[in-house]
């Protein structure tokens, strides 16, 4: 019984947690073609879009604290809410679209907070408050955004039963979307529940013969039929049913329960020749699943009716063999559920790509106990517990690659602490100071000196190099006694010399001083300038030792803090393990129930069969 | 044995349907493992904010952003940037990373740190061109660094009337 892990058990798998992943984990397709203002936002927005919440939610926080998204606050903040609603921090996703309605005008954001709140309530599971507030998100969202909340909206209203409104809700839409398509499939399945088969026939027939181009679509298409199948098949309508098992894909992931389904549906007719045929191809398959395991009894049941009561015995007793085998099997995965060893080497196998959120397995380790998991895997408790495991390794991975930064940048802050004490050294105490000071005497003697030309009314201090040239020779002429020997008519001219160029220099004094003043408040400026240039660079060198121990102690602060939090991913992740082991131990324990009853209707019917055998041949009293 | 199969049917609607519903309510560690990705978040923040302060400060700062509008012509393999002659970043995008940039993310690709001055930048983009042709092309920008952070973007577009792929360098101020 020890069977080698099939390719086709890995797809099957595979495809189970895909179709949960999608219906409600299903990421929102978000605003595309936006301008751009603050190139930080479109880093956010990359990050998003590659799904990695945790890089694209720190790199959010970072740009706010660097304040280099200015023009993109409200969607920002919209987005960080939308982030942590996708990271599963929904309480700070609630925040966060609450606060927005207390504070934003915006219509637009508005609406969209009130979306996004409707659907964090609905995840929580509030579905009244869920659905208030995405009635009031109203009708001019996106129209991405129209169809999940219509979705959501129905299946609110299936999970509170109210399946009129939900039908109305569904009528009312284009099947051609998605989220229409979900919606529809959940309310046919829940008409289902409700015993309301005509309903719930429309809806799942329209799914069913849908036209697909997506792996999705068709995933929901073979469980539409499957759903409709085994709906017909309760109604014993062997022919309906048969229509829509026909349709599921015979290598698809629901091909063993149509197989199954489709021998039933042959058997209600009373073809129990024709039901063997999809049993027997069941049989064949060998795999662990509830529909392997319900062949083994069906085709035995088979030949019973076909009074071929020798055949039957002998599958009876084979069905019998395979349930003790299984059963024994099961007790085996179930210790090492228990115990944790089943987890942890489920675990190991995982994938290396941590920063996706939604994720599948890729391969399942080829152990015995292992190919009991598939079923296991696809719950909705163990995905839960399995995206908290990865999200704790991500931490975990995370936190040591800080913890190994930290030491790095510990080194360099003690490097640029030598490097600053040895430039101290070398570098004389006024270095760039000197010459701003000299700078500044300068002025101050310059700017006493027209002070004193100004008070003084000093016109030839401001006349020209060759005014103050003829001034000086003319009073060098007055003062030397050359005079004495000059006649008249020369000392006339002298004279009329002079008066003309002190008039000159007069006339231009008021020009001249207003230039000198326009030039000393340039150099004032320049001077300015430079001091403060000499000021900043003696703030910078002085404030370098200050900023080095500030990050010291600011990195000093954070070291421990992600030992604390490391130790913490350590005990939850162990919590984690142990709880998942419950998971797996719990629907191992149910497989085996189920295998028990199996292998006593087995029993019961064999032993009906001899009784019936002996009875006919008169040998039982 | 009737009565077992319709049991058996109504066990499989069962599992059809409950692996779509959602379902509401958190187990406690699902809180704790909450609670401790916050915090981690916290952290996270706080050590980015840290470590670019410590090796990008704001003064010296340049970060150069790639940016992708529709891809028609130009399927996307790397980006080879020089930064003043000297290579700073050859990458290597995956299928995730060139989809986020076309669907309007814009990627973070080198941040460091430039003294003020005249700087040159050259980018050499590699990929498919139309018709699925290998294709190489380079853009430059020369910049001045002056004091404060510097953004420089590079942006693949389709210029629809040759059907051939654009590169563009520009500055942010």
């Amino acid at each position: 019984m020890n069977r080698p892990v099939t390719i086709r058990q890995v797809l099957l798998a595979g495809a189970l947690v895909l179709v949960t992943a999608l219906s409600w984990a299903k990421k929102p397709r978000e605003t595309e073609g936006l301008v751009i203002q603050d190139l930080p936002y479109g880093q956010v927005l990359y990050e998003y879009y590659k799904e990695d919440y945790f890089n694209a939610l720190t790199r959010l926080l970072v740009e706010e604290h660097f304040e280099r998204i200015p023009d993109h606050a409200a969607e920002a903040e919209l987005l960080l809410g939308g982030l942590y609603l996708s990271y599963g921090l929904h309480e700070q996703a609630t925040d966060i679209f609450e606060r927005l309605l207390a504070t934003e005008e915006s219509d637009v954001v508005r609406h969209r907070a009130w979306f996004f709140l409707g659907k964090v309530l609905f995840q929580r599971g509030y579905l009244k408050d869920a659905d208030k507030a995405l009635q009031r998100a109203g009708d001019a969202l996106p129209e991405h955004l129209l169809a999940e909340r219509g979705s959501l909206r129905a299946q609110i209203d299936i999970e509170t039963g109210k399946l009129g409104a939900a039908k109305g809700l569904v009528d009312e839409w284009q099947l051609a979307d998605d989220w229409a398509a979900y919606a529809a499939y959940n309310l046919g399945v829940a008409l289902i529940r409700e015993n309301r088969l005509p309903e719930a026939v429309s809806y799942l027939e329209q799914i069913g013969q849908m036209e697909v181009t997506s792996e999705e679509l068709r995933g929901l298409r073979d469980r539409a039929n499957l759903a409709l199948g085994f709906a017909w098949l309760r109604e014993e309508n062997g022919e309906q049913a048969k229509i829509a098992l026909e349709r599921i894909r015979l290598s698809g992931p629901f091909s063993n329960a149509a197989l199954l389904g489709y021998g039933w549906a042959e058997a209600a007719s009373g073809n129990y020749r024709e039901a063997l045929v999809p049993w027997m191809e069941l049989r064949e398959r060998q795999e662990i699943s509830p529909a392997f395991q319900e062949s083994l009894l069906a085709i035995p049941y088979a030949y019973r009716k076909l009074n071929a009561n020798q055949q039957a015995a002998a599958g009876y007793d084979d069905a019998i063999a395979v349930y003790d085998a299984e059963i024994a099997q099961l007790d085996g995965a179930i210790a090492a559920a228990r115990s944790g060893a089943l987890i942890r080497s489920l675990l190991n196998a995982d994938v290396t790509d941590f920063s996706r959120w939604n994720w599948q397995l890729g391969q399942l380790p080829d152990t015995a106990e292992s190919r009991y998991l598939y079923e296991v895997i696809a719950t909705h408790e163990f995905q839960t517990g399995l995206r908290n495991y990865r999200d704790l390794m991500m931490l975990a991975g995370h936190l040591d690659g800080w913890h190994e930064k930290l030491d790095i940048y510990d080194h360099m802050i003690a490097a640029r602490r030598l490097s600053y004490a040895r430039s101290a050294e070398t570098f004389p105490d006024d270095y760039y100071g000197a010459d701003v000071a000299a700078y500044r005497d300068d002025y101050i003697a310059t700017e006493a000196r027209l002070r004193s030309i100004e008070q003084q009314r000093d016109v030839i201090a401001l006349g020209t190099d060759t005014e103050q040239r003829s001034w000086e020779t003319i009073a060098r002429l007055e003062q030397g006694g050359v005079l004495d020997a000059a006649d008249d008519s020369a000392i006339a001219k002298l004279a009329l010399f002079k008066g003309v160029l002190l008039w000159d220099m007069d006339r231009d004094y008021k020009y001249r001083l207003w230039q000198q003043q326009n030039k000393l408040a340039e150099l004032e400026s320049v001077v300015a300038d430079l001091e403060q240039s000499q000021q900043r660079f003696s703030a910078e060198v002085a404030a370098v030792p200050v900023r080095l121990d500030e990050f010291a102690d600011r990195a000093a602060e954070l070291d421990p803090q992600i030992g604390e939090l490391s130790n913490r991913v350590v005990s939850i992740t162990e919590l984690q393990i142990k709880a998942l082991g419950e998971i797996a131990a719990n629907e191992l324990q149910q497989q085996k129930e189920r295998l028990k009853q199996y292998r006593a209707q087995a029993r019961f019917a064999q032993a009906s069969i001899l009784d019936q055998s002996a009875s006919a041949d008169g040998v039982v009293q | 044995m009737h009565n077992k199969w319709i049991a058996m049917v109504a066990v499989m609607l069962t599992c059809c349907s409950s692996v779509v519903f959602a379902e509401g309510g958190e187990p406690s560690i699902d809180k704790q493992v909450q609670d401790l990705k916050q915090q981690v978040l916290n952290l996270n923040r706080e050590l980015f904010v840290l470590e670019e302060e410590l090796l990008f400060p704001a003064n010296t700062q340049v970060m150069i952003f790639v940016s992708m509008d529709v891809g028609k012509y130009f399927a996307l393999d790397s980006v080879q940037l020089e930064l003043d002659g000297k290579d700073v970043s050859n990458y290597l995008y995956t299928k995730r990373e060139t989809e986020a940039l076309l669907r309007g993310g814009v990627q973070r690709l080198y941040t460091g740190n430039l003294k003020t001055g005249e700087h040159e930048l050259i980018a050499i983009f590699t990929g498919k061109g139309p018709n699925g042709r290998d294709y190489r092309r380079g853009a430059t920008l020369q910049f001045e660094k002056t004091i404060g952070a510097k953004f420089v973007e590079l942006t693949i577009s389709d210029h629809a009337g040759s059907q051939q792929p654009e590169f563009d360098v520009r500055e942010w101020d």
